[in-house]
Formats: structure tokens, sequence, C-alpha cells
């Protein structure tokens, strides 16, 4: 069911129940008006005559009172009057041929009540007559109010149905005027292509809710464009990575099966080829890590303390240092506490410091820091090598970056790892050169929440 | 020894090839199944010593062949081939009753490593004293002697001599080295397990020029043979 149809529904019936309303306490309010005048009027004659009958002797003469009754007409053209005790008719004046009250069982009260025909209204009056208990029946033709009811119920039934029909009509009307920008919006986004996402959608002039939708959805095609790039190149570069080793290990096998060759030539060309095989499966690998970190958008987190996972891995690399020989300066004694993937950390943590060992010279010293600072966790890792070149600096977490100066080991990828697993732990990862030369690269990451910090 | 009987459930097809005759050509009797529905028919057929199973397969998962098998009581070491990787399959492979695992792609050196030290750890009744010539390994008390020597080892290279001389004769991958020594994610450490294990090297041959430990190379290491 479309938007319009819906909203057109919900307004049909709040304006039929608003209208019902309306319209019924219309009508009830004007026919207990109508009605109320006349029924006390009538109560109010017929109570007085009741109450000088009452006070008649025996015997006496009933006519000056039909007299001045049929002479009073005021109430309406046509009048009946009746006296009843029990089942006899003492009297009976005016129009005969009118219908007659309908009674309740029972003792009767003082009353309004309709005529059989429901023409003739009749105030009922009990009161004593000669002694015994007697009715005082005052009728009075009330069709002109009937009539005029009946009319305005009639003119209810005709207007109302005309109202709503005609605000029905205008909500559809209107519903689908406010749906007009929706719907061009919706036929300007089924044209933007995957292929081209540098088209953006027409905010318009107006500052409204249409408006804001089409600033969120620019938004949001901003952001997917940009990683659609950044998909691209992403496959671009790895394609062009893997080509590199593919196609030498492709010469190298055609060479070697060009021609018969001796025994140790084939172990020769086997060897080198698996041993490029090994290293594209080592990319691959991190390749794959990558894709998983990206796809990532929120991780199986936990209590993870920075400061025990940098003196674990520092107490590891302990053979390396001593081999080396390197100064090692760990400074991580508090516990830094951050909501994290262990698995993930542990890589970062281990990347960073294999990095800085391997490019660290003999007798070179290196530093590491694991402290809360400023609210925030900090893992520092410096070291003395031949630090980064100025221009390189802003490239070295991109994938497949290598930097000349740094010699030719590794692929590319294991900074950038480290970036992605930072960037999901809503974190910072930063490089710098020092003063004095090296390198110290630091990670900030959110610190876990203090109530359940485990000190 | 008798050639050791493998079953390797695998459903890629060239994967299987190449496996089988590695596998075969190292020395173990080995019988191919594409499928679980295959493997249970083997299975039922003849008793193995240890089984290769890839986690996913066509048809029956790899993970209910292998809880079936744990549910009858069938306790055969089973090392499990995940193609992902993921945390996750290690951590079902290992709770469904595999005793290792291996991710794909993967070196048939560290497959073969890893067989070995599974039937080894099956097969053999825990011995309390390790002997590879005149080394010693007690492994109540968790000391080393050489020569009746004592050897001063830290607790990390205890653990690795220990894992050496349990697979004497055998190469253990630097993959197992990192793991058992470290814990996951070392592996990739440059040069840390050859620096460890030349010192340990080291501290075992000091004062003699017998080396027990060597480098196979491509592979890991290896305690010489008793």
């Amino acid at each position: 069911m479309t938007i319009r149809l819906r909203l057109t529904i919900y307004w049909a019936a709040i304006i039929a129940t608003i209208l019902l309303i309306a319209g019924v306490s219309a009508f009830l309010l004007f026919e207990r008006q109508q009605w109320g005048a006349l029924d006390g009027a009538l109560m109010e004659e017929a109570d007085t005559t009741a109450a000088a009958l009452s006070r008649l002797g025996p015997g006496a003469v009933l006519d000056p009172i039909v007299r001045r009754l049929s002479e009073e007409r005021d109430l309406g053209p046509r009048r009946r009057v009746r006296i009843v005790s029990g089942d006899r008719v003492i009297a009976d004046f005016g129009d005969r041929t009118s219908e007659l009250p309908e009674i309740g069982a029972g003792q009767p009260i003082a009353q309004v009540r309709d005529g059989r025909g429901e023409v003739f209204r009749f105030a009922i009056v009990p009161f004593q007559f000669e002694g015994a208990r007697a009715l005082f029946e005052d009728g009075v033709d009330a069709s002109a109010i009937r009539k005029s009811i009946a009319r305005l119920r009639t003119s209810l039934l005709l207007i109302l149905p005309l109202i709503l029909i005609a605000a029905v009509s205008g909500g559809y009307l209107i519903a689908g005027r406010a749906l007009v920008p929706i719907i061009a919006l919706t036929d300007e986004l089924a044209r933007i292509e995957p292929r081209d996402l540098s088209r953006r959608l027409d905010p318009g002039k107006a500052n409204d809710e249409v408006a804001r939708l089409t600033h969120a959805i620019n938004a949001l095609l901003d952001r997917v464009e940009r990683a659609s790039n950044t998909e691209r190149r992403f496959a671009a570069d790895a394609a062009h990575e893997l080509r590199t080793p593919l196609a030498v290990l492709r010469t190298g096998l055609e060479v070697a099966l060009s021609r018969q060759r001796t025994q140790a030539e084939y172990a020769d060309a086997i060897g080198a080829a698996f041993n490029k095989v090994v290293a594209l499966c080592a990319m691959a690998d991190q390749l794959l890590t990558l894709a998983r970190l990206d796809q990532e958008a929120s991780l199986a987190c936990e209590r993870v303390d920075l400061g025990a996972l940098v003196r674990e891995v520092a107490e590891a690399v302990e053979p390396l240092v001593q081999s080396k020989p390197l100064a090692l300066a760990v400074n991580a004694t508090e516990a830094v506490v951050v909501d994290g993937n262990p698995i993930h950390l542990k890589r970062l943590v281990i990347n960073l410091i294999d990095n800085a060992i391997k490019f660290t010279p003999a007798h070179g010293r290196v530093e590491i820091d694991a402290a809360a600072r400023d609210g925030q966790a900090m893992v520092r890792v410096a070291d003395r090598g031949p630090g980064i070149p100025p221009d390189d600096l802003p490239l070295i977490f991109d994938r497949f970056f290598r930097g000349k100066a740094r010699g030719a080991s590794g692929n590319g990828l294991g900074l950038s790892l480290c970036r992605e697993i930072v960037r999901l732990h809503r974190g910072e990862i930063t490089a710098a050169n020092r003063a004095g030369g090296g390198c110290e690269v630091v990670v900030t990451l959110p610190l876990a929440p203090r109530i359940l910090t485990k000190r | 020894m008798r050639d050791a009987r493998l079953l390797i459930v695998e459903d890629e097809a060239d994967l299987l090839k190449s496996l089988s005759r590695g596998l075969t050509e190292a020395g173990f009797a080995v019988t191919c199944a594409g499928s679980a529905e295959r493997a249970e028919e083997a299975i039922a057929e003849q008793s193995f010593d240890i089984i290769v199973l890839d986690l996913r397969l066509p048809g029956k998962d790899g993970i209910d062949l292998l809880r079936e098998l744990r549910a009858a009581g069938n306790a055969t070491p089973v090392l499990l081939l995940t193609a992902r990787g993921s945390l996750d399959d290690r951590v079902i492979g290992l709770d469904s009753g595999a005793d290792d695992y291996l991710t794909k792609p993967f070196a048939l050196a560290e497959l073969l490593a890893r067989l070995r030290a599974l039937i080894r750890r099956h097969a053999s009744p825990a011995q309390s004293t390790l002997r590879v010539a005149d080394l010693e390994f007690d492994t109540v008390r968790r000391r080393a002697s050489r020569g009746g020597r004592e050897l001063g080892l830290s607790p990390k290279e205890t653990i690795l001599l220990e894992l050496l001389m349990r697979n004497a004769g055998q190469p253990v991958t630097r993959d197992m080295i990192a793991e058992v020594v470290w814990g996951s994610g070392y592996n990739d450490f440059t040069n840390l397990i050859e620096v460890f294990v030349n010192r340990l090297r080291q501290k075992i041959n000091d004062g003699t020029s017998d080396s027990l430990i060597v480098t196979v190379r491509g592979v890991g290491y290896a305690m010489r043979a008793h």
C-alpha cells in the first residue's frame, strides 16, 4: 500500500470520526432544545389546570376549563384534553380524532409522553378528582417540531457525507503533493549507477525534511564513493602485487619445462618456484586478514590489558634483544585496559615491536611504553633506526607501500594491518621521526570504562 | 614400525590427489574419501591411526562427521583442515574433538610434522624420562641434563626442548614451535624462532661439539633420533 493511500485512509478515518461526533451532538442538542421548550410549557399548563380541577367541588361544571383551554391555543393549533379516572373517561375535549398517549403500567407520575401515532405530545399529571385518583392528559399537536427535527436529520445525513468526500479528496491531493519531491528523489536515485558514483542529488532551495533527506543521502553517497574508490585501488594494487611474482613464477617454470634438464636444474627451478609460492601464500593470508578487518563493523570485544600485552610481547622477544644485541626499554607497569579484540591487539603490538627491532641496528635502543594518558590508552614504540624519509611519512600506513630506505623486506601490508586494527578499535595511529634519529609510532585507543577496570 | 594408516577426507579433487601422493611418499598408508559419507564407509571397513578432515564438505559437514565419531567413542586423532582460518572455525573444531588444525593453504611439511606429532602423542605411553643420546629430560621434575650435567634452561626453553624431544627424529615446524612456546601470533616475528632455537642449541651443546638439534631447511627443526 502506498504512503499516499495510507495517509488518505488515516485522514478519512479522522475526519469521519470528527464529523460523526459533531453531527450527532448538534442533532441531539437541537432535538433536546426543541422538545424542552414545548415540554416545559405543556407541563406547566397541565399542572396549573390539574391543580384548579382538584379544587372543584362535586358536581362542578367543567365547561369553564374547557373554554379556557380551547381559547388559549398558544401551544399549538390542535389540542386534546382528557380527564380519566381508572377506566372511566370523565371528560374529553378538543380534537377527538387525535391519538392518545401511551401510559405505562403502575402508579402514574407527572410526565411528558408522545402520542401513539407520534404526532401529539401529552403532559400527564395525576391529581385528586371528586375524592378519587384521576389523570389529567393535556395534549398538543407537535408535528411542527417533529418536522423541523426530521429536516435537520435529513440535512445532516446529506451534507456530512459530502463534507467527508470533499475532505478526503483534498487529503488525497495534499498527500500526493507532499510526496512529489520524494518520488522525484526516487527517480533521481534510480539513475545513479554503481559504476559512476560521482552523481549527487539536488537538494533544492527549501530547507525542509526532503532537503535534509537529500543531504543525508548525498553524505552516504560520498562515503560509498570513497569506500568504492579505496576498494578499486586496493583491488588494482593487489592484482599488480600478485601479478609480478606470478609472472616470475610462470617464466621460471616455463623455462624449466622448455627442454630436458639435469636433476639439479629441476630442483633449482622447483625450489625457486616453491619460495615464490610461499611468499604468495603469506600475502594472500594477509590480504584475507585485511579484507576481513574491512568487513568487520564491530568487534567481538573483551577487556584487554595493553600493559600486560606489551610486557608479554617484550618478554617473548628477549632472545632477539640479546642476540642482536639491543637495549630494550619497556615502560608498561600500569594496567591499561581497553575494550578490544585480544587477537587483533596482539597482532598490532607484535607488528609494531617486530618493525622496531627489525629496523634498529645492533646496539641500538628500542623504547616501548604503554600508559593511560589524558583518558586514552597509549602505546608508543620508538626506535633509533634510520627513521622514515619525510616524503614517505604520510604513506607508510597505505597498503603495499614499501619504503625504499627501509630495505625491501615485507610486502607492505604490515602497517596497513595495524592501521585497520586501530581503526576498528576507534583509535588513532601516527608515525613521526624523532629528534636525534629514528622514528616512533604512537597508538591511542579509547580506555575501557573505569568501573570495571581491574587493577 | 608399520606404515601409519591415514584417512584423508577432502572434497577438492586436486588437493586430495596431491596430498594423497605426498602422504604416501612420506610413508603413510593413505585412504582417500571425497565426502563425509565416503569417509563413514571407510571408517566402518577398517580402523585408522589418524584422520585428516576438511571442515567444509558438500553434503554432510566435517564438523558433523567429527562429532558423530566422537559420540560413537572413536578416539582416532583428527587433524582439521580449515579454509577460512577464522577463529570461529578453530574454536568449533577444537570444541568438537579435533586434536589439531591447519589453515589452508598450508605446507605439506607442516602437515606431515603435525600428523607425526599427533600419532606419536597418541601411541606412545607417557614416559617420565625422555632420552636422546646423552641428553635426558625428566618430564615430572622438568629438568634437562646432558651427560649428567644439569642444563640451566628457562621455562620457555624447557617447553621447546620437550617438544623437540617428544618428536625426536622428526621435524617440528616453526608454527608448531611458536604456538607451543608463546601462543599464536608469534610465528610471523622476524628471526624470533631462529634466535630462540639457536640459544637452546648452544645451551645443550655447551662444551661438546655434538649438535643434537638440526635445522630442517624450509620446515623447522628436529631433534636427532634416539
